[in-house]
């Protein structure tokens, strides 16, 4: 084969990858029916490459009807449901998948007898540089009232995305801008 | 010797790699700010500059200096950061989650044609470092809670050997037995380190036999493609396959640690039951199947380091005896310690390191190497300290030894001092 025709088939699927990440994600934001709140606490650590970020701390402890086998980092299905306010919560768990669509693939993170903790895929929120150390250092403030600080999470099928996160139904970011502007 | 490259070559691809890295480097710090000021669309075009930008270097490298190995080198270096910038900037936009291991393995099966597109060494070596970075992390991850819990890394870290053999074809391609080149050298060295610190935490079963085997054929390895290599440089995996036998060695002299590993590796029931799992140690692994393949790499490295063996054996009858040894040694070790014979086995480990250390005293008189005697001095030494604080038993036997050990010492220089230099 020629190798221009290799060289562009090599670079055309390394651009690929990240234009199937985009259109894979935009593809879960658009289907509305898929979203869910959850209350959260954050604190703060950095990436190298892909920036600062909080970690969105979430009620990861299910309890089980029936205990299971798990073993650390097994792969599972989290199901979801909603409680009478709306609130989203983890409320099963299998390890082969739910016959609806609210649920979504991860790993165990530890188990004992009826209960399991498990690794939350949607728990990093990118922020800007400035922004993450303030959401962190204003931790006591947004968790004062528990149910204000949540976020909101597209799941369906075993795909799972963070849409955004909001302090009292704003975007959390709006909120961390004006007391930037207030320091 | 190193013929191939002229020192300013050499200078200008160094130099230009370092400069790429920084460049590379740069960029990413630059866009990981996070500009949230701008639209979501704004942010998805920013995303896709650094690869656009990295591919278009390497399609410009490709037509205009088709011939030159720094420009090769480099835009493929910067290609690879590149696309690196490029899917952590996506996964930033849209909150991805997931470690930054699970991010760097994206990113090395990225990598991977990089390499073989632009015939890359300096990526190649980026790849390998970046591999070992994620093996490290991936292993650590497994320790994040207290004892027997957060063990889930198990079986993850046998990917790295699966990414490890994505960059064997080009190793191929540029080691060629007998043949001392600077890229040879430099890859060499790099995969040596990668693969010896990998034998440590690279399996998650029969862990003592695969690493005393990775080691092994490391040295043959070695002794296959660098054979004729006039200096330690010029030797990388005899070099760092000899450093990692001693510090595995002086690892399980120490009291409990080769008990701790067997029992990490389900051959003996833990007195304290925190391993006493069925058949693999930490249990029934999260992916079983996976588990197996540490029996893939345990036969395929025991049949690789028999078949280098044998070919120094045919070109080479003055064997290194110290690693002629050292898997039976081990092998010994095992044995002993799954009967129970805990103080028999650590003499064997300290005999054995006694036995290197003179080994490599010798060696060092006879080639007259500074450096090789300097080494036995800190097998020595770092032996007869250890032992020093940890050796449980009385005083008068422990003075004895070190007389003994000290006289034995004196002996030697006399005999030598009276051959002449």
């Amino acid at each position: 084969m020629n190798r221009k025709f290799i060289l562009l088939i090599v670079l055309g699927l390394l651009l690929a990858v990240p234009i199937g990440m985009v259109i894979r994600n935009e593809m879960l934001l658009a289907d509305e029916g898929s979203i869910y709140k959850f209350t959260l606490q954050p604190i703060d650590p950095s990436d190298p490459v892909r920036g600062k970020y909080i970690i969105l701390r979430y009620n990861t402890m299910i309890e089980l009807d029936e205990p299971i086998q798990l073993q650390n980092g097994e792969p599972i299905y989290v199901e979801v449901k909603k409680d009478e306010n709306g609130w989203a919560y983890f409320s099963n768990v299998s390890t082969t998948p739910p016959d609806h669509s609210a649920y979504f693939k991860t790993t165990v993170n530890y188990g004992y007898e009826r209960t399991v903790n498990i690794n939350v895929p949607f728990d990093k929120y990118f922020l800007n540089e400035n922004l993450a150390p303030l959401a962190e250092s204003s931790y006591a403030e947004l968790t004062r009232h528990g149910e204000e600080f949540y976020a909101e999470v597209s799941i369906t099928n075993g795909e799972a995305l963070l849409r955004g996160v909001y302090y009292m139904n704003r975007p959390l970011i709006d909120h961390l801008r004006e007391m930037q502007v207030d320091q | 010797m190193i013929t191939n490259r002229t020192v300013r070559q050499l200078t200008l691809i160094v130099v230009g790699i370092l400069a790429t890295f920084s460049i590379g480097g740069g960029i990413i710090a630059l866009l990981a700010h996070n500009w949230d000021d701008f639209p979501k669309v704004v942010r998805i075009i920013l995303s896709f500059i650094p690869a656009i930008l990295g591919i278009a270097t390497f399609l410009y490298s490709e037509s205009k200096y088709r011939d030159s190995l720094t420009w090769a080198e480099c835009s493929s270096v910067f290609l690879a950061l590149m696309i690196g910038s490029t899917i952590g900037l996506v996964a930033q936009v849209y909150n991805m989650g997931g470690s930054f291991e699970d991010f760097l393995f994206v990113w090395l099966v990225m990598i991977l044609p990089i390499i073989y597109l632009g015939n890359s060494s300096a990526t190649a070596i980026f790849y390998i470092g970046l591999s070992l970075t994620w093996l490290y992390l991936t292993y650590l991850n497994s320790f994040r809670f207290f004892f027997g819990f957060g063990s889930g890394a198990g079986n993850d870290v046998l990917w790295f050997w699966i990414l490890f053999l994505g960059v064997v074809p080009h190793l191929r391609y540029h080691l060629q037995p007998g043949r001392i080149s600077f890229r040879g050298v430099t890859l060499g060295w790099s995969v040596a380190i990668a693969l010896c610190m990998a034998a440590f935490i690279g399996f998650s079963g029969h862990r003592l036999i695969n690493s005393t085997l990775l080691i092994t054929l490391v040295y043959y390895i070695g002794k296959e493609y660098f054979g004729n290599g006039n200096s330690a440089w010029q030797r990388p995996f005899q070099s760092i396959s000899i450093l990692s036998i001693f510090l595995m060695t002086l690892i399980y002299s120490g009291h409990g640690l080769l008990r701790f590993t067997l029992e990490r590796d389900g051959y003996i029931q833990s007195y304290y039951g925190a391993f006493d799992r069925e058949w693999q140690g930490e249990g029934i692994p999260a992916t079983p199947y996976f588990y197996y393949f540490n029996l893939v790499l345990l036969f395929a490295m025991a049949f690789g380091a028999g078949y280098f063996f044998w070919r120094e054996k045919e070109r080479n009858s003055d064997y290194n005896k110290a690693i002629l040894v050292f898997p039976g040694m081990i092998l010994l070790a095992i044995l002993l310690q799954l009967f129970e014979f805990e103080t028999t086995t650590r003499i064997l480990i300290n005999l054995y390191l006694l036995f290197m250390a003179w080994w490599y005293l010798r060696e060092g008189w006879r080639m007259r190497l500074g450096w090789l005697v300097f080494f036995a001095a800190l097998v020595f030494s770092t032996t007869m300290i250890g032992r020093y604080f940890d050796m449980d038993i009385p005083f008068w036997i422990k003075g004895m030894m070190y007389l003994g050990l000290g006289a034995g010492l004196l002996w030697f220089n006399k005999i030598y001092s009276e051959e002449k230099a």
